[in-house]
């Protein structure tokens, strides 16, 4: 209770125009979003920067953010709008080559690979609510209220997107 | 596979903790104005080949020819000439254009125009000036416009044709060595972008619900606007108001009333954007496309009080501000009988 009350005394601040009420605003919220960055770019720097601009981004539409509700489903939608833009551009880059794999920290590296290249190979909005799903461990409820669509439909975007990733990991030789 | 062994897998493959110092990097970007203006999404990073820039034009000439294929197909399907302006094919054709112009725009920017002394500025601001009048050329031909985008349309338009002259003066600028012109154009310049993006993807039919609901679009806007206009604006309206008093401009002030312009076109674009995602019930569906127009009025005297800022013209300011203020009231006595 007291740190809802600190949030949203700060988002007042924040409002009135106070930039270092907004950055400790975010503070609690920059490890999910570098986390969902970084499941949808697979990119270190490239999450960072995306988390930084999506924070600009949210600093301009802070009045957009309704009274009484949480701060963090509004920003990880900026967050999750931001790296499609990434991706964009990224699309136009004809000759840019995939980064390379991180080390993976478990045994079965070659599954792990083998799950970021499938991701890589769905379409932005499937990759989003399966990072949301099952890395941020997020509920269908709140990953309704991040992408702004009721928990039903959530729940029916991951099986699609399950359904998506299945034959592509097939076809790597893997299974999901 | 069940769930706890997906979200197993999941964890295997991404997990990865931010870098020590991450937050306190942006935390010091969001904190200093000098550094939030540069790294406010760079609308000029060049990272294309000239074999992707070949391919992004081979594409969007593509896309272009599909969509006014499509558009002289929606535009000519009626026979008896009343072609309702929101037929599906319009919609598809009018988004397909949208996407293929921000791509194209996007294809054309790099990495210049960070400072007054970067010489490679005027040749990239050329290279997205032209792909930038091309939208708007684009827009402009468009017939038809689907009747939820017509607001978002109009100040897409303008909001674009404002990059173009921002940029236009900054090469002035630089070129008579006026660093403070310079900054104040290319600053607005940056910041358009992120008024340009939510705008398309809006049309796109991917952007974030800004609104729930056709009441609810309408009860955020009059939050601003009444407050605005109000005698005691909340935290919001603030902006808004300082502007719609006539605060004074003029000098170091002219930073701080561009600080103003730029939050409330973030503000009417908000608005705008619920609109465009909440249509309103045939019944009130006049009065609901009439408040959007008055918000596009007051959006087009925003960037002209930045005009007039940018003129360094303090009489400009000010009947600017009325070309502003005059349309918000209209906004308001459309808010009060919607």
């Amino acid at each position: 209770m007291l740190f809802q009350q600190s949030e949203i005394d700060l988002i007042h601040s924040a409002r009135a125009g106070d930039r270092a009420a907004f950055a400790d605003l975010l503070r609690p919220e920059y490890r999910p979003a570098f986390r969902l960055a970084y499941g949808l770019l697979q990119d270190v720097d490239e999450a960072e920067d995306a988390v930084q601009e999506a924070a600009f981004a949210a600093w301009r539409r802070i009045g957009n953010l309704r009274e009484g509700s949480s701060l963090r489903p509004w920003f990880l939608g900026i967050v999750a709008n931001q790296c499609r833009s990434v991706k964009r551009g990224r699309w136009w880059s004809v000759d840019k080559t995939e980064p390379p794999e991180r080390e993976a920290p478990t045994l079965d590296l070659a599954a792990s690979i083998d799950l970021r290249r499938a991701l890589r190979r769905i379409a932005h909005d499937e990759r989003l609510v399966l990072v949301l799903r099952y890395y941020l461990d997020m509920p269908y409820e709140e990953i309704a209220t991040t992408l702004g669509i009721s928990p039903k439909a959530a729940r029916t975007r991951v099986e699609r997107a399950i359904h998506r990733l299945k034959p592509i990991m097939q076809v790597q030789g893997a299974a999901l | 596979m069940d769930e706890r062994a997906l979200f197993d897998r999941f964890h295997d493959a991404l997990d990865i903790e931010p870098r020590s110092g991450a937050y306190e990097r942006m935390r010091h970007a969001l904190t200093s104005n000098a550094v939030a203006l540069r790294t406010a999404r760079p609308p000029f990073q060049m990272r294309f080949s000239k074999m992707g820039l070949r391919t992004a034009a081979a594409l969007t000439a593509a896309a272009l020819a599909i969509a006014l294929i499509a558009a002289f197909l929606a535009a000519h399907s009626h026979p008896t000439g009343s072609v309702p302006a929101q037929t599906g094919h319009n919609v598809a054709a009018y988004r397909a254009m949208i996407t293929a112009d921000y791509k194209a725009m996007d294809a054309s920017t790099s990495n210049h125009c960070g400072t007054i002394d970067d010489s490679g500025c005027a040749a990239a601001i050329q290279t997205v000036n032209a792909a930038l009048q091309k939208w708007v050329n684009d827009l402009e031909a468009f017939a038809n416009t689907p009747t939820q985008f017509a607001a978002l349309d109009t100040t897409l338009r303008a909001h674009l044709k404002v990059v173009i002259s921002d940029q236009n003066a900054a090469i002035a600028f630089q070129k008579s060595g006026n660093a403070a012109g310079f900054t104040l154009a290319m600053q607005h310049a940056f910041y358009q972008r992120a008024w340009v993006d939510p705008a398309s993807f809006t049309i796109e039919g991917t952007y974030q619900t800004v609104a729930t609901s056709f009441r609810d679009a309408i009860a955020r806007a009059k939050v601003v606007v009444v407050g605005c206009l109000g005698n005691a604006p909340g935290p919001d309206a603030l902006p808004c108001n300082h502007l719609a008093n006539y605060d004074t401009c003029e000098g170091a002030r002219a930073v701080a009333c561009e600080g103003y312009v730029e939050g409330v076109e973030t503000q009417i674009e908000s608005f705008l954007i619920g609109m465009a995602q909440n249509p309103a019930p045939p019944t009130s569906a006049a009065d609901y496309a009439q408040l959007q127009a008055d918000l596009a009025k007051a959006d087009a005297g925003l960037l002209a009080i930045h005009d007039a800022l940018l003129g360094n013209d303090p009489a400009q300011v000010n009947s600017a501000e009325t070309a502003f203020l005059a349309p918000l009231e209209a906004a308001d006595r459309d808010l009060a009988t919607i």
